[in-house]
């Protein structure tokens, strides 16, 4: 935006142009309101209240993209966004690494990066977030010792009362215990999640059934 | 817009004409949008990026992001090899279906 002042009606502009596009199928929804807000936003407030009346209503650029992206639907790209295509990934996201370990979770992740009902940053937040479980998991299981100074038993350091020594109080003390079955449970948590919000976002952009 | 075309006629024409547009230069949406709506072509944007979809799909178009000038980074377009093939090929065969539907349509005044 070159000024805040024309910041609300092609913000209101570009709100009412994605609620519109809902029933359109992606590529197309994300390359008409990217396409939209690159030109609005290079403009200045008054050029952009211009051109927004030239692009007229968002209810109709919609109709157009809908109609116009009907044939896309039936393409051989278009089995990327079928509904069968979104459920299928989702699932394998969830469960697939219950079933086949690791190699079922991979394979609905290479899915979702062919699939076409997806816009990019959200196959990377589908990607990142469970590998990020699992790093963070790691590296706090790392600093976890499995039998810390805190819990020798008292023999193991002398006969005798014990006053807590120096090493006792470690961050790695102060954190839950956490063992690898505690990071495959929360990657598992985490996945099905992931897979509900793929699940729904690619809805939304998915193709109708074929006839 | 050109309102008496079959969808699929203008559709095929308009993809051939988005191609003959950016093979003289790269072209933004907006661009495009506003050559192909001057000359009745499309009535709005929304018919344009199904169009580019299907030109992307098939490899005849690729984008690049790039700045043009002291204007906003934008996504250009511009014709891959196969894309100028495609090109060079509907040129000529226009032109022969053009010379041809005339002699018809003439016939017939």
């Amino acid at each position: 935006m070159n000024d805040s002042q024309s910041a609300s009606p092609v913000s209101a502009y570009l709100r009412s142009l994605d609620n519109e596009l809902a029933r359109v199928s992606e590529p197309v929804a994300s390359q008409v309101r990217d396409g939209v807000a690159e030109e609005l936003r290079s403009l200045s407030p008054e050029v952009a209240l211009e051109r927004m009346k030239q692009l007229g209503d968002p209810a109709h650029i919609a109709y157009e993209a809908q109609r116009d992206s009907a044939d896309l639907n039936n393409s051989p790209a278009a089995a990327g966004r079928s509904r069968a295509y979104v459920i299928v990934t989702a699932v394998l996201v969830a469960f697939g690494g219950l079933v086949v370990p690791i190699v079922g979770w991979i394979a609905g992740i290479i899915l979702l990066w062919l699939g076409k009902a997806w816009k990019p940053f959200q196959k990377i937040v589908a990607t990142a977030v469970p590998l990020l479980v699992i790093v963070v998991g790691g590296v706090w299981g790392w600093f976890m010792p499995t039998t810390s100074t805190a819990n020798q038993s008292p023999s193991s350091r002398g006969s005798g009362f014990d006053a807590p020594q120096m090493e006792d109080f470690t961050i790695a003390n102060a954190l839950p215990a956490l063992t690898w079955w505690h990071v495959v449970l929360i990657v598992l948590a985490v996945n099905v999640v992931i897979a509900i919000w793929i699940l729904r976002t690619g809805l939304k952009h998915s193709s109708p059934a074929r006839e | 817009m050109v309102v008496g075309l079959s969808p699929q006629l203008r559709r095929g024409v308009v993809e051939y004409c988005i191609l003959g547009l950016i093979s003289s230069q790269p072209m933004y949406g907006w661009e495009l949008a506003e050559h192909l709506q001057r000359v009745g072509l499309i009535s709005s944007i929304g018919t344009l990026y199904p169009t580019l979809t299907r030109l992307r799909e098939r490899g005849a178009i690729h984008v690049t992001e790039s700045r043009q000038g002291v204007g906003p980074v934008r996504k250009y377009y511009t014709p891959t090899a196969s894309g100028e093939t495609e090109l060079n090929q509907f040129r000529k065969d226009w032109a022969e279906l053009t010379f041809q539907v005339g002699i018809i349509m003439d016939k017939d005044e």
